[in-house]
């Protein structure tokens, strides 16, 4: 067999992304994120231990947004996301994919599906298990459609952070500054502010889309929001101009 | 080099000890990290935002006057102007001329007046603060009737001029003219009729700092009202330019920043009066919670002395003797023992703010000609209501028919008229004396509040994870903890090079720059000397509570960076650990309705020493509790360290 | 000294090979390469230089993994930078050391192999052999956080040759490994760059006598220029000012001296009694060496060995960067 061969961009991206999952979630850091995640748990579990006239589905929506949507998801994004390059960048390992006959945007998509699907396995179940455990004490049937409403936003949250925190990885030497500038200050600090600036981050818009699929809880009363689908179309585009300018910069990338 | 040649030869001088070494590491360690650019941006924001944070409230009070921050809740501390009253005295003309010396405090300060007597206070109102300024006194209160004339005046009232009464004046003692229409009198000031809550006076005085002045509140009850009413004053003192004024509690509270309260305030007193000439009634003993009083101590007026509090009874015998020459039958209209013991009486000028109670009649009592008969009346004269609110009326009805006592002959009685009488158990206006404390001291509170919002400052956390979360996980994540180890250092040396280095880093924050700061505040805001003198406790309360967050930072930090090999999950993992744990805290308090829960939170705990330490107030969690588990932490972490770094081999792939 | 350019020879074509044009390439104040035209054929080429000389510079800039600041680089009529074609023919094995560490030996090689675009079982296939080319077929199964050195190198250079590629790019190989082991690396190394395999061969190291033992053929760099390209020997023999040191052991060494002073081919004859041998220095060998054994017939004199002192590697860069030769 000589060095040329079919090149199979999809067989390569599978490669990558499957690599790169394991590469993620069997390290040690992946045991920190699941106690992190298994804090709410912790919560509801006190919170039905101790149940007082609060609606279930207010209280967790209460969690989701003071826990899960203001720290959980950006710390778990944070933290997966920006390493992935910027390691590899740092170790000089990405020479082992730059001199490979994989395009760079194929690199950029295989560790981008892998760290999104790494997050999933993170995040979502502990979405799943807090809200079982809040309403397994027989809240209404039609919250359970509730419960799809709230993985949906967790994924597009996941979604939307991870590309802005890759593209800052690939682009940053020491990218862990403005990340958390990005994540505990803009998202959430401006995010509180009931203006029109408070569009401007993600977090408002992940906020419509909750108020869009509940119906009771602290999302259905939220004062400042926009329509469900516009915040789609907006996170999607985000989404997409981040991997459009994290591909950008991965070309142009020397290995110094 | 070859060897021979020198280039290498045994050191044969002294080598500093192992403090010197450690010291080593930790200079090295503060020294990098000081050139670090990010570090520099964190520490200059720090600085801009305590310096502006701290000096703008204050200058906007140097430059304007005026405080721009006046409904801003988080100021609290205005240090220039302090407003402190002191009562130096008080005399009731026509019974002595003896000024009495009233000590200030919460106790109330009973006077008695009755009509056709004018009561004169003496105040003293001092500059206690440290610039010159206006001062806004505003007398208010609450009558029900219009049997009062209040002056404010500056100065103080010559004797001889204490009994003047003249509602048709037109010259205040301070030589002020008066106006007089619609045949109403006319009050200096802003002050209008009495009738109800109102304002009795303004009064505006220009203090230098120190200095004080003295005013007068004159109070005269006129003979041709209602027999019995009564007065509360409060004196309000602000440095609030503010026009509005508000006689509640709660609203002087929230609108002055700067406010003492003095509420002029009697206790009941009573002239036993009849108006029915066949029939006197008199009081012949009173008991109660401090003695049984009888004779001159009750002739005319009784004084209940200051150990009667609010809920306590007082027993009133009173001796009707009917000088008539029939027999008549006398009841007391009203017991004071019943529910509905709260009552007022219409004034008989129509005016109705009264609530009439249950009457609970009693049996008549038959007094023949020419003879007595004992009223035994328990009275808690304060049930509900505060003195000035309301007064107690205790009617007895005579009649010459054994069950007939109707209600038009008690109120045509007031006139002298009819077959029913009236015993007014006469509440004069009573004013009470009692003090807030003079000065609300914030000035610790403002410095805490400033500085460490929240409890410790974002940016000290921010500082700590950009100085420290790479500490141990570089050394980790480039094998360089070889090099140490194989140096002439103990691995435990290496471990406190590590964390002097770090507290050194914080340390320049919550301890030096915390203090540099303070001074800065106090010394560009103006304040003078003897006031920065009186506060200096408050850079020790920053001293002690910053070493307490430095070192517990840096256990923290070093502890986590010693677990990972990525200096960014280290310090996402902080950062997200106070989030956390403050919101997880709050949730599981909120549920469970126990405050201790809070302690889950760090930050939580450091608000609740900084309470303690800089005196401001009662935490909901003991001080001691919250020092214990940022304690408990701390050496949890230094354990963490202990055990990857000095007691682990340590591997260096 | 000035730099020199290499171009192809004669036979070979530009297309054949990975072409610098003229290339510089700085790093802010620091010039990593200056001026560099060079051709890298078919057979091993040796990278030649001292720390800090460029080499690492120049494989980047081959490998396509910076961009020169001037010039181009064509590698098989192909630019070089951003081009999946061209790295389908690139086998890589970097001088560091970092790899990824939570991999076992065996899944890294297989990982890499398979971003060519090979199936499951193909990519294992050739992983397999690879490793095994190697020698690392027992080590393969640990995680190569666990691995030596040496282990590293071998890992390395079997991802580098697994796909089988056209052109190797070897920076400093044998760093690391043991003498057993650098012996194989080397004959590996050799076999590759055989002339019938039709692959080139790019190794750089700073140890002369490695290179020697792989390649005749170098590129000598220093401070970032090019000083020599091509047979050492040749290079060696173009170093006329610098006279070619001789050692001759004869028993009758100093008659022979005297007759050795008086051609106008030796500048100087030495004798070194303690090793009995004569040192001489000549300054155009190919006359002399034809009319020594003239003299030797003609005087009767037997000479038991004669070498060269300096034209190894080491003489011959001590010479282009300007120090002196021999030993």
């Amino acid at each position: 067999m000589s060095g040329e061969n079919s090149g199979n961009s999809m067989s390569t991206l599978l490669v990558i992304v499957s690599t790169t999952f394991r590469q993620l979630l069997f390290r040690k850091q992946i045991f920190l994120l699941i106690f992190f995640m298994l804090l709410p748990v912790v919560v509801a579990l006190v919170w039905i231990g101790n149940v007082k006239d609060t609606e279930p589905m207010v209280f967790f929506s209460e969690i989701y947004n003071n826990l899960y949507l203001h720290i959980l998801l950006l710390l778990v994004s944070l933290i997966l996301s920006v390493n992935i390059f910027n390691a590899e960048f740092k170790d000089r390992t990405m020479a082992y994919l730059f001199t490979r006959p994989v395009p760079r945007w194929n690199i950029y998509v295989g560790k981008f599906i892998g760290v999104l699907l790494v997050q999933f396995v993170v995040v979502l179940p502990s979405v799943l298990i807090t809200f079982w455990i809040i309403f397994a004490k027989g809240g209404p049937a039609g919250y359970w459609d509730d419960l799809g409403g709230f993985l949906i936003v967790s994924m597009m949250a996941i979604l939307v952070y991870s590309s802005f925190f890759v593209m800052l990885g690939i682009k940053l030497k020491y990218p862990l500054l403005i990340g958390l500038f990005v994540a505990f200050i803009w998202e959430i600090v401006i995010s509180a502010r009931s203006t029109t600036i408070a569009k401007l981050t993600a977090m408002n818009h992940l906020q419509s889309i909750a108020h869009g699929m509940t119906d009771e809880g602290y999302f259905a009363h939220l004062l400042n929001y926009g329509d469900t689908g516009t915040a789609f179309i907006v996170l999607f585009c985000i989404t997409g101009a981040m991997a459009g300018i994290s591909i950008y910069f991965l070309y142009g990338k020397e290995l110094e | 080099m070859p060897i021979e040649k020198g280039g290498y030869r045994a050191w044969k001088g002294k080598t500093r000890g192992l403090t010197h070494r450690i010291f080593s590491i930790a200079n090295c360690e503060l020294r990098y990290r000081l050139k670090r650019p990010a570090i520099i941006v964190v520490l200059a924001i720090l600085g801009l935002y305590t310096v502006t944070t701290g000096l703008i409230p204050i200058l906007g009070n140097l430059i304007g006057g005026e405080n721009m921050f006046v409904n801003d809740p988080n100021l609290y501390f205005n240090p220039y102007q302090v407003p402190d009253i002191v009562v130096t005295g008080v005399s009731i003309s026509n019974t002595s001329d003896t000024l009495e010396h009233i000590e200030p405090g919460l106790e109330l300060f009973e006077l008695g007046l009755e009509p056709g007597q004018t009561a004169v206070y003496q105040l003293e109102i001092t500059n206690a603060g440290t610039r010159s300024g206006s001062f806004k006194l505003m007398l208010g209160g609450n009558s029900g009737t219009n049997a009062w004339i209040i002056r404010l005046l500056e100065g103080s009232i010559p004797l001889d001029k204490r009994s003047e009464n003249p509602p048709d004046a037109a010259v205040d003692y301070n030589g002020t003219r008066t106006r007089q229409s619609d045949g109403k009198r006319q009050l200096p000031g802003d002050s209008t009729e009495i009738n109800g809550d109102n304002k009795y006076g303004n009064l505006v005085l220009d203090l230098d700092s120190g200095s004080s002045k003295t005013i007068s509140i004159k109070v005269s009850l006129v003979e041709d009202t209602v027999t019995f009413d009564t007065l509360a004053l409060s004196l309000s003192v602000s440095n609030n330019n503010d026009n509005d004024w508000f006689v509640g509690e709660e609203d002087i509270a929230t609108q002055f920043k700067t406010k003492v309260r003095l509420d002029l305030f009697t206790k009941i007193t009573w002239p036993a009066t009849s108006l029915k000439s066949f029939m006197k009634v008199e009081l012949t003993g009173v008991k109660d919670s401090s003695g049984t009083w009888s004779g001159d101590r009750i002739k005319n007026i009784y004084h209940a002395p200051p150990e009667v509090r609010w809920e306590d009874t007082v027993e009133f015998t009173f001796r009707i003797t009917n000088a008539d020459d029939q027999t008549v039958y006398v009841k007391r209209l009203h017991d004071p023992d019943s529910d509905y013991y709260r009552i007022q009486l219409d004034d008989e000028f129509g005016g109705s703010n009264t609530t009439y109670g249950d009457s609970n009649e009693e049996e008549p009592k038959e007094i023949k000609s020419d003879e007595s008969e004992t009223f035994t009346v328990i009275v808690n004269p304060y049930i509900e209501f505060k003195p000035g609110k309301s007064y107690l009326q205790l009617i007895f009805m005579a009649s010459e028919n054994e069950g007939s006592f109707d209600q038009d002959i008690i109120q045509s009685s007031q006139k002298g008229g009819g077959g029913g009488m009236n015993l007014n158990f006469t509440s004069v206006p009573y004013m009470v004396i009692s003090y807030t404390q003079p000065v609300d001291d914030w000035t610790a509170e403002y410095f805490f509040n400033t500085f460490y919002t929240g409890g410790i400052n974002i940016w000290v956390i921010l500082l700590a994870v950009l100085g420290g979360s790479g500490l141990i996980a570089d050394d980790r994540a480039n094998k360089t903890l070889p090099l140490y180890y194989s140096k002439a250092i103990p691995k435990y040396g290496y471990l406190a090079g590590k964390f002097l280095g770090l507290a050194a880093l914080i340390g320049l924050v919550t301890v030096v720059w915390s203090n540099l700061w303070v001074a800065i505040i106090m010394l560009v805001g103006g304040f003078s000397w003897q006031f920065f003198t009186s506060h200096a406790w408050i850079m020790g309360a920053f001293t002690l509570y910053g070493l307490i967050i430095t070192f517990f930072m840096s256990a923290l930090v070093l502890g986590a960076s010693s677990l990972a090999k990525n200096r960014y999950v280290v310090g996402a993992s902080v950062f997200a650990l106070f989030l956390i744990t403050a919101i997880m805290g709050g949730i599981i308090s909120a549920v469970t309705r126990e405050y201790n829960y809070l302690m889950l939170s760090p930050s939580a705990n450091f608000i609740f020493i900084g309470t303690a330490l800089f005196d401001l107030g009662t935490p909901e969690v003991d001080w001691g509790y919250a020092l214990m588990t940022l304690g408990g932490i701390f050496i949890f972490f230094i354990g963490v360290l202990y055990w990857q770094l000095v007691k682990r081999e340590v591997s260096i792939e | 000294m000035k730099a020199v350019s290499a171009g192809p020879a004669d036979r070979e074509k530009l297309e054949d090979g990975i072409f610098l044009n003229n290339v510089s390439k700085w790093y802010g104040q620091v010039m990593g390469l200056i001026d560099v035209t060079a051709f890298i054929g078919k057979g091993v080429t040796g990278l030649l230089g001292p720390n800090g000389a460029g080499k690492s510079t120049l494989i980047k800039l081959v490998t396509g993994q910076i961009r020169p600041n001037k010039g181009n680089i064509t590698a098989f009529g192909m630019p070089v930078w951003n081009n999946s074609r061209y790295y389908r023919m690139v086998g890589y094995c970097p001088e560091f050391e970092n790899m990824y560490e939570w991999l076992t030996g065996f899944d890294f090689v297989n990982y890499l192999v398979r971003l060519h675009g090979y199936g499951k079982k193909d990519g294992e296939k050739l992983a397999w052999q690879a490793i095994d080319t190697v020698g690392m077929t027992k080590e393969a199964g640990r995680k190569i956080a666990t691995y030596s050195k040496g282990m590293r190198q071998r890992i390395k250079l079997a991802q580098a040759i697994a796909h089988k590629p056209k052109i190797l790019f070897l920076d400093e190989p044998l760093a690391g490994t043991d003498p057993i082991g650098r012996v194989e690396i080397i004959n590996l190394i050799r076999q590759l760059g055989d002339e019938k395999s039709g692959i080139s061969v790019l190794v750089s190291s700073h140890i002369l006598h490695e290179i020697e033992r792989m390649t005749k053929r170098v590129l000598m760099v220093h401070k970032g220029r090019l000083l020599a390209w091509g047979d050492m020997n040749e290079i060696r023999d173009k170093l006329d000012r610098f006279p070619h040191s001789l050692s001759i052991s004869s028993a009758e060494d100093r008659r022979l001296a005297k007759y050795l002073i008086n051609m106008p081919e030796v500048s100087s004859v030495m004798v070194d009694e303690k090793e009995s041998v004569l040192r001489v220095k000549i300054l155009k060998p190919d006359n002399f060496y034809s009319k020594l054994p003239k003299i030797l017939a003609k005087e009767k004199i037997s000479i038991d060995q004669l070498g060269s002192l300096d034209e190894d590697l080491e003489s011959i860069f001590a010479y282009l960067t300007g120090g002196g030769g021999g030993k």
